[in-house]
C-alpha cells in the first residue's frame, strides 16, 4: 500500500498545473452553469459539487479571547432526480456542559432557470429544523426549496465553536464528483496542530505561508490634569495592537472523481482525500507550553494518564487478589494462567457492541453488570492479567471500518479500539475478550488493520496485528455412486477464521437443523440425514462437522450414462468480481486455504469414460494457487483440490489477474466426470 | 396450537429443561407474565400500564429483552421500573426511567419529526436470565389504540398474557378478536373492564411465505369510537366517519397562490380531455416537487398546505397528495385524497374493523371507465401505475360523508410478464456470443426502470451486476421504457461469454437456461402452520436458440418437462435442429393465499424448478 502511495505522489508532482479557482461570490455565476445538463467526465453523476470552500480561523474578542470560526460555502448542481439527496443538508453541532457550537448567518438559495429567466428560491428560517439527536449532538437540518433537475444550490454558513482544539476536518472528495474543493486554515502562533492527510488525489494548490495579524486590546488609562487650568480628568481608551503570527495553509483539489464502493474493499474513508487536524500543543505568552499529543510516545503517556484508560489499570483494589487467584486456580504456567483469565472474561462479560479506546462505565458497574464496551472489557482483561503478575498491557488499534493508520501523524483519534497484549516465554500474543468465538491470540476480523500499538510504561511499541492466523478448511468426501441413488459421507474441519465464521453462523441460527437446511440450500443436491458437530464450544480446537449419511442427488443417471461435476459442495459458481476494472485494492483480510479430497467409488457395471485432467495454476509470486489433481485407482476416482490465497490485499493493477484466476476456478470446477454402462 | 392449551404448566417446564424435540424447545425467550392495562379516560386521554416478565434462553432471544418505546408530543413515557434476574432468580440489576437511552428517531436526512425513542438493552451474557419491566405511558391526544399481540414473533413462547381495557361507562371501546375468545366484561363503579387472556402459547418456528401474524395468532385490535388529537375530534365507528375526520384535516389546506393558479391554467390550456390535463399535472408535480417528510405535532396527521408545497417544492405524502388534488381542482377535476397501508408484502387492511390501519396517502382520480391512482411522492412512477408499494389492497377514499373502502389495481401474472428471445452462437472452445432481447411489463418493468437515466457508464456497471452469467464481456446494450399505466420495458444485450460451455477432451456441456435460473427454494417443513402467501404473480418465457459447431453431435438432450398445480405452471420444451438447439422455458406463478396443507407441494414445485433449471445438453465431437 505504502509503495502505491509513493508512486502516486510522484506521478502527482509531475502533472501539476495551475488552474483558476472557480469560486464565485454568493449569488454570482455564469449562465452556462445553470444550463449545464451533464458532467462530461462522469455521465453517471447524479449531482456535482461545483465548488466547496471552507475557512477555519480564530477570531479574537476581548470577552472571549480566541474563538474558532468555520466558514463554509458550497455550490451544488443537481443533474438527475437521483441527486435530490444532495439538496438535503444536515449540520451536526456539538454541545457539552462546557461549551457549544453555534451556526451563524445561514444563507441558502436554490437557482432555477425558467425559460432562460433566473429564478431564486431562498430557504426561510422557518424551514430549518433543529433535531436534538442526543445529549451531545444537535442536528441542524434543512431541505432546499424548489429543487429540480438542473437546479443550482448554494449554501453558506459559519460555525462558531467553543472547542478550539476541534479544528474541523475537511473532505476534498464525496460520493459525487467535486469540481473544486478548497480549504483555508489560519492558525495563530499559540496553537500547534498535527495534520493528517489521506487519499490519493493530487493537490491543485498546497501552500503554506505566514502573516502577521494584529489583535487589538483595549486598555483604559486615566489622564489626570496635566497643566494648569484643567479641572477635569478624562478617561482615555488606549488601543494596543498585538502582533500575532498566523500560519496559513491553503489546499485545493480539482475535479475529484466520485468515490465508489466495491466488493472486498476497505472502508471508502481510507481512500477519500481529506485532511484532519489534532491539537498538539498550546503556548500562550507568559505561560508554560501545554503539550497534547505530538509523538507516539506522548500518545502513550496521554493514554496511561487518562482516567478512562491508564487509571483503570490502577484500580486493582476493586478486584481482590483472591478473586484473581480463584480464576487461575490450578494453573501452573503463564500460558495456562493467561488462558484461564481470558476464558473467564470472554465467557462471563457481555460486549455491548460499541467500540472505543476509552471505558465508558465505572469498573464497579462493569463487574456488577458483567457488560461493557470494548475498553471496559479488554482493560478488565489486562487488569486481571496484571493482577496475576503476568506481563500484560493494553494495545490500541484502528478497526477496518475506522480507517488505516497513518503512523506519521501520531494521534489518539486515529484509534478506536483496545485489545490486550501479553507476553510469556518470549512469545507475544493479542487477546480480544469481546468475541465469544475468538480463540487466544486471534483477533476478530474487524481488528485486522495493519498494526497495534502496545501501551506500556516501559515497552511501548508497534506490532503486526495479524499473527499468522489464517482461514483453513479441509474437507473429505467419500461417495458411493449407485444407480438407485448415491450415498456418501462428508467430514469438514475448520481452523482459524473459517472456524470463527462457522461458529458465529451456528450461533445465529435458531437450531442446528436450521444450519443444515442452509448448508443443503447452498449445496443443492446434497441431503444430510444425520449430523454431528465437534468442538463447538472448545474454541481452541478445530471445529468439525461430520455428516456420515448423505444423499447425493446431484449425481444423475441419464440413460446409460452418468455425468456430474465432482465438486459436490462449495462449488464456486459465480465470480465475486464482475466489473472489468477496479479502482481500489481488493482486501481479503486474511490468507485462506481450502483442501477438498473426494473419493468416488463407481458401480461395477459402469466404466470411466472421462475425468477432468490434473491442472495447476498460480498468480505471480504464488500470491494465489490452485491445484486440481485427479487419478483413477480401479473403480475409485480420487479428486483433490487445493486452493490458497496467500496474500491479504491485491492492488488494482493485479485485479485483472485475480478476476481471471477466479474464472479459471469456475471453469475447472464445471468440468465433468463421465461414466458409461459397460 | 389448541392442543397445547391442555398441557399443564408443570409439563411445560420439564419440556423446556430437557432437550426433547418438542416444539417448545424452539423458544429463544418465554414471556412468563405480560399484563397490559389500558385506561381510556376521555376521547383524548388515555394511560397504558404494562408489566412484562420475559425469560431469555439464548443469544437469539436477546432481542426480546430490549425495551423500546416511541413517544412524541401526544405520548409520554411517564414511569419505568426494570429489574433483571440471573438464572438463579437473583436480582442483579435495577433500571430507572433515567437509565433509558433517549434518542431522536431520525436517521434519515429528509425527515423532520418530533418522534423520539426510549430504549434499553440489558446486555447479559449468562443464560437464562429474566427481565421484568413495569412502565406507564400517557396519551394526551390519541387516534390509534395499542394492538395486543402477546406472541409477536417466531421463537417466542408465552406462558400468560392478559389485556384489561378500562373504559368509562359513558364511552365505548371497539375491538376485533383474532384467534382468541371474546373478552370477559366486568363493571366497576363508572367503569367497564374488558379482559382477554391467553396462556401457554408454544414457540413457532419461522415460516417462509407466511401470512400476517395476527391471522394465525391471538391478537386483539382496539379502536376508539370518539377520539381527539390536537383540536380535531373524530368518530371511528364507520369508514364514513373516519373519512370525515380525515377530510376535516384537509379543509382550507388546498388554497393556492394566484400565480400558481395562473401557471397551471396556462400549462393545461392546450389540453382538451380530462385525462390529458391530469397527466400534465402529474408530470408537473413529478418535475417540480420531491419527497421530504415533515411530521411535527398534528402534522403527523394533517398535510401542510398546498400553498407551502408550491413555495418549497417539497412535502410528505400527505402534503404532495393534497397539493396534486388542489392543482386538479383548479382545472375543475375532482379527485380524492386516499389513505392506504403501503409497503411490499404487508397485511391488508381489515375492512370489517374501521380504524386507522393506514400509513400513507395517495390520490384517486375517478374516470368514467377506470380509476387512476397517483403516487405523488415519486418523481419517476408512470402515470397511473402503482407497483408493489400500493397495489391490490384496500384503501380509504376520503370524501365528505361518502368516504369508502375501495380496492386498488391488481397486477396479475397476465400483466407481469417477461419475454426473452436469445440467440447464442457457441464456438469450438466453448465460448459464445449472445444476442438477447427481453421485454418486461407490469411490475417486472422495474427490472429495467431502475437503470433509466443513470448514464451509460453506470448502466453498464449495473448490467454487469444484473446479468447472471459468468465471464461476460458486454459489447452493446439498449434500455428503454414505456411509461404507460401498465408500463413496459425493453432490454437489448449483446455480449461475449468465455467458457460458457464446459469442455472435456471430447465433449461440450451446455447449460440450457442461460439467464433465468431459479435458485430459490423455500424452507422444508414437516408441520406448516400459516397458509402460504404468494405476493406477486408473474409469467416468464425464455426462448433460447443455441447454434454449435458442426463437428459436434448431440449425445444427450434433457427430456421435456411440464409441472402444473395451483401455484403455477412450469414447462420446458427442447427441440434440436441442424447444429442447433431451441430451449423454451415457461414459468407462470399465480399470486394468492393457499391452504397450509399444500405447502409440501409448493416446496416440491420450487425444488423441481430449481433442479430442472440447471439442466445441461451434452455434445460429443
Amino acid at each position: 500500500m505504502r509503495k502505491l502511495l509513493l508512486i502516486m505522489l510522484l506521478a502527482v508532482f509531475s502533472i501539476q498545473l495551475k488552474a483558476e479557482s472557480p469560486v464565485k461570490k454568493f449569488g454570482k455565476f455564469d449562465k452556462d452553469e445553470l444550463n449545464r445538463s451533464v458532467y462530461e467526465k462522469d455521465s453517471s453523476a447524479s449531482a456535482i459539487v461545483l465548488f466547496d470552500v471552507g475557512r477555519a480561523y480564530f477570531k479574537y474578542s476581548e470577552n472571549y479571547g480566541f474563538r474558532l470560526m468555520f466558514d463554509r460555502h458550497t455550490r451544488i448542481k443537481i443533474l438527475k432526480k437521483t441527486g435530490y439527496d444532495y439538496a438535503d443538508f444536515e449540520i451536526p453541532l456539538y454541545n457539552t456542559a462546557s461549551g457549544e457550537e453555534k451556526i451563524l448567518g445561514l444563507k441558502a438559495v436554490t437557482y432555477n432557470s425558467n425559460k432562460g429567466k433566473l429564478e431564486k428560491s431562498k430557504l426561510k428560517g422557518g424551514d430549518v429544523f433543529k433535531d436534538k439527536y442526543n445529549s451531545n449532538w444537535i442536528l441542524t437540518k434543512f431541505s432546499m426549496p424548489n429543487v429540480n433537475v438542473g437546479s443550482i444550490i448554494e449554501v453558506k454558513y459559519t460555525i462558531m465553536s467553543d472547542f478550539n482544539y476541534k479544528l474541523p476536518d475537511w473532505k476534498f472528495q464525496d460520493y459525487i464528483p467535486v469540481l473544486w474543493s478548497e480549504y483555508l486554515v489560519e492558525i495563530p502562533e499559540y496553537y500547534h496542530y498535527n495534520i493528517i492527510s489521506k487519499g490519493y488525489l493530487p493537490y491543485e494548490i498546497n501552500e503554506n505561508s505566514v502573516v502577521t495579524n494584529y489583535i487589538q486590546i483595549q486598555s483604559q488609562t486615566k489622564s489626570g490634569p496635566t497643566g494648569h487650568g484643567a479641572p477635569t480628568q478624562t478617561t482615555q481608551n488606549a488601543t494596543t495592537n498585538i502582533p500575532v503570527i498566523t500560519k496559513i495553509l491553503k489546499m485545493a483539489v480539482k475535479e475529484a472523481p466520485a468515490m465508489k464502493k466495491e466488493a472486498y474493499m476497505l472502508t471508502a474513508k481510507n481512500y477519500m482525500s481529506q485532511i484532519q487536524f489534532e491539537l498538539a500543543r498550546e503556548k500562550w505568552p507568559g505561560k508554560n507550553e501545554r503539550h497534547y499529543t505530538q509523538s507516539w510516545k506522548s500518545v502513550n503517556e496521554k493514554l496511561l494518564k487518562h482516567q478512562d484508560f491508564g487509571e483503570r489499570l490502577r484500580f486493582g483494589k476493586v478486584i481482590s487478589n483472591d478473586d484473581t487467584k480463584k480464576i487461575i486456580e490450578g494453573c501452573e504456567s503463564d500460558e495456562e494462567k493467561i488462558a484461564a483469565i481470558y476464558n473467564y472474561v470472554r465467557t462471563n462479560f457481555k460486549w455491548d457492541e460499541t467500540y472505543g479506546v476509552f471505558t465508558k462505565t465505572p469498573l464497579r458497574e462493569v463487574l456488577k453488570n458483567k457488560a461493557g464496551n470494548v475498553a471496559d472489557i479488554n482493560l478488565l482483561l489486562v487488569l486481571l492479567l496484571q493482577n496475576a503478575e503476568l506481563d500484560a498491557h493494553p494495545a490500541v488499534l484502528s478497526t477496518r471500518k475506522h480507517g488505516l493508520l497513518n503512523l506519521v501523524y501520531p494521534s489518539v483519534d486515529q484509534m478506536n479500539y483496545v485489545v490486550a497484549y501479553a507476553k510469556f516465554n518470549g512469545k507475544e500474543i493479542l487477546l480480544d475478550a469481546t468475541e465469544p468465538n475468538c480463540p487466544i491470540n486471534m483477533l476478530p476480523p474487524r481488528c485486522l488493520n495493519d498494526k497495534v500499538r502496545i501501551i506500556s510504561e516501559t515497552n511501548s511499541k508497534w506490532i503486526e496485528v495479524n499473527n499468522n492466523n489464517i482461514s483453513r478448511k479441509k474437507v473429505n468426501i467419500n461417495i458411493n455412486i449407485n444407480e438407485e441413488g448415491s450415498k456418501g459421507s462428508i467430514n469438514i474441519s475448520r481452523e482459524g477464521y473459517s472456524a470463527y465464521t462457522f461458529r458465529n453462523n451456528l450461533l445465529s441460527k435458531n437450531s442446528h437443523e436450521e444450519y443444515i437446511t442452509e448448508f443443503e440450500n447452498d449445496n443443492s443436491g446434497v441431503k444430510v440425514n444425520d449430523f454431528n458437530f465437534e468442538n463447538i464450544d472448545n474454541i481452541s480446537e478445530n471445529v468439525i462437522n461430520k455428516y456420515s449419511d448423505v444423499n447425493i442427488e446431484s449425481i444423475e443417471i441419464l440413460g446409460d450414462m452418468i455425468y456430474f461435476s465432482p465438486m459436490i459442495i462449495d462449488k464456486t459458481t459465480s465470480n465475486p468480481f464482475v466489473l472489468e476494472k477496479r479502482d481500489f485494492p481488493v482486501d481479503f483480510n486474511y490468507p485462506m486455504e481450502y483442501v477438498y479430497t473426494y473419493t468416488y467409488t463407481i458401480p461395477e457395471n459402469f466404466k470411466i469414460d472421462e475425468i477432468p485432467e490434473s491442472q495447476k495454476f498460480n498468480l505471480p509470486n504464488n500470491t494465489a494457487e490452485y491445484e486440481y489433481s485427479s487419478s483413477i485407482n480401479g473403480n475409485v476416482i480420487n479428486i483433490e483440490i487445493k486452493y490458497k490465497i496467500n496474500k491479504r490485499a491485491f492492488l488494482p493493477n493485479e485485479y485483472a489477474e485475480l478476476k481471471e484466476f477466479f474464472n479459471k476456478i469456475i471453469d475447472k470446477e464445471n468440468k465433468q466426470i463421465v461414466l458409461k454402462k459397460s | 396450537m389448541k392442543k397445547f392449551l391442555f398441557v399443564s404448566l408443570f409439563v411445560l417446564v420439564i419440556c423446556r429443561l430437557s432437550a426433547s424435540n418438542d416444539i417448545e424447545t424452539k423458544a429463544n425467550a418465554i414471556i412468563e407474565k405480560y399484563t397490559t392495562d389500558f385506561y381510556i379516560e376521555s376521547p383524548k386521554n388515555a394511560k397504558l400500564k404494562v408489566n412484562i416478565r420475559i425469560k431469555v434462553l439464548n443469544e437469539n432471544g436477546d432481542i426480546f429483552s430490549e425495551f423500546y418505546e416511541y413517544y412524541d408530543q401526544f405520548k409520554r413515557v411517564l414511569f419505568f421500573d426494570g429489574k433483571i434476574y440471573d438464572s438463579d432468580n437473583k436480582k442483579i440489576r435495577r433500571i430507572y426511567l433515567s437509565d433509558l437511552n433517549d434518542n431522536s428517531l431520525i436517521n434519515n436526512y429528509s425527515i423532520y419529526d418530533d418522534n423520539r425513542i426510549k430504549t434499553y438493552t440489558p446486555n447479559i451474557k449468562k443464560y437464562p436470565y429474566t427481565v421484568e419491566y413495569t412502565y406507564v405511558i400517557t396519551y394526551s391526544g390519541i387516534v390509534n389504540y395499542p394492538t395486543w399481540q402477546p406472541q409477536s414473533d417466531f421463537y417466542l413462547a408465552v406462558d400468560n398474557s392478559i389485556l384489561n381495557v378500562h373504559i368509562p361507562n359513558s364511552m365505548n371501546i371497539r375491538y376485533k378478536n383474532y384467534n382468541i375468545k371474546d373478552p370477559i366484561i366486568q363493571s366497576e363503579k363508572n367503569t367497564k373492564i374488558y379482559t382477554w387472556e391467553c396462556n401457554n402459547l408454544n414457540a413457532i418456528e419461522s415460516e417462509d411465505h407466511h401470512i400476517a401474524f395476527f391471522n394465525f395468532n391471538p391478537t386483539v385490535f382496539l379502536a376508539p369510537t370518539e377520539f381527539k388529537i390536537g383540536n380535531y375530534s373524530g368518530n371511528m365507528e364507520s369508514w364514513e366517519s373516519l373519512g370525515n375526520w380525515a377530510n376535516e384535516l384537509l379543509i382550507n389546506q388546498d388554497n393556492l397562490p394566484l400565480e400558481a393558479i395562473t401557471e397551471i391554467k396556462k400549462l393545461t390550456s392546450l389540453d382538451s380531455s380530462k385525462i390529458d390535463i391530469t397527466k400534465r399535472i402529474y408530470r408537473y408535480i413529478q418535475n417540480n416537487t420531491r419527497y421530504v417528510s415533515i411530521q411535527l405535532g398534528i402534522g403527523g396527521w394533517q398535510p401542510f398546505s398546498a400553498e407551502s408545497v408550491h413555495k418549497l417544492g417539497y412535502g410528505d405524502c400527505k402534503a404532495l397528495t393534497n397539493y396534486t388534488k388542489s392543482l386538479l381542482k383548479v382545472c375543475g377535476i375532482e379527485s380524492y385524497y386516499t389513505l392506504i397501508k403501503a409497503g411490499r408484502n404487508v397485511s391488508d387492511v381489515d375492512t370489517s374493523f374501521p380504524s386507522n390501519q393506514f400509513n400513507h396517502a395517495i390520490l384517486c382520480v375517478p374516470f368514467e371507465k377506470d380509476t387512476v391512482w397517483l403516487e405523488c411522492t415519486s418523481q419517476t412512477s408512470p402515470f397511473g401505475f402503482q407497483g408493489t408499494f400500493t397495489d391490490n389492497r384496500n384503501a380509504l377514499i376520503v370524501k365528505e360523508n361518502e368516504s369508502k373502502i375501495v380496492r386498488t389495481h391488481k397486477y396479475t401474472s397476465d400483466i407481469n410478464r417477461q419475454l426473452r428471445i436469445a440467440n447464442i452462437r457457441l464456438n469450438d472452445n466453448g465460448d459464445a456470443d449472445a444476442n438477447i432481447e427481453t421485454h418486461y411489463s407490469g411490475i417486472l418493468y422495474k427490472n429495467v426502470s431502475y437503470m433509466i437515466g443513470l448514464g451509460a457508464k453506470k448502466q453498464e456497471e449495473l448490467l454487469y451486476k444484473k446479468i447472471d452469467v459468468n465471464n461476460i464481456h458486454l459489447n452493446s446494450f439498449d434500455l428503454s421504457v414505456n411509461k404507460t399505466a401498465i408500463p413496459t420495458a425493453k432490454e437489448i444485450l449483446k455480449f461475449d461469454i468465455s467458457n460458457y460451455a464446459t469442455q472435456s477432451s471430447s465433449r461440450m456441456f451446455i447449460p440450457l437456461n442461460m439467464m433465468n435460473v431459479n435458485t430459490y427454494i423455500p424452507k422444508k417443513q414437516e408441520k406448516r402452520i400459516s397458509p402460504i402467501k404468494i405476493n406477486i404473480g408473474y409469467h416468464d418465457v425464455d426462448s433460447i436458440h443455441y447454434t454449435y459447431p458442426d463437428n459436434y453431435t448431440i449425445e444427450y438432450i434433457p427430456e421435456e418437462i411440464t409441472l402444473k398445480n395451483n401455484f403455477g405452471e412450469y414447462i420446458v420444451r427442447i427441440e434440436s435442429g441442424l447444429n442447433s438447439i431451441l430451449y423454451i422455458r415457461e414459468l407462470k406463478i399465480h399470486e394468492g393465499i393457499y391452504p397450509s396443507n399444500e405447502y409440501n407441494e409448493f416446496y416440491t414445485f420450487l425444488s423441481n424448478i430449481s433442479k430442472s433449471d440447471k439442466m445441461k445438453c451434452i455434445l460429443k465431437k
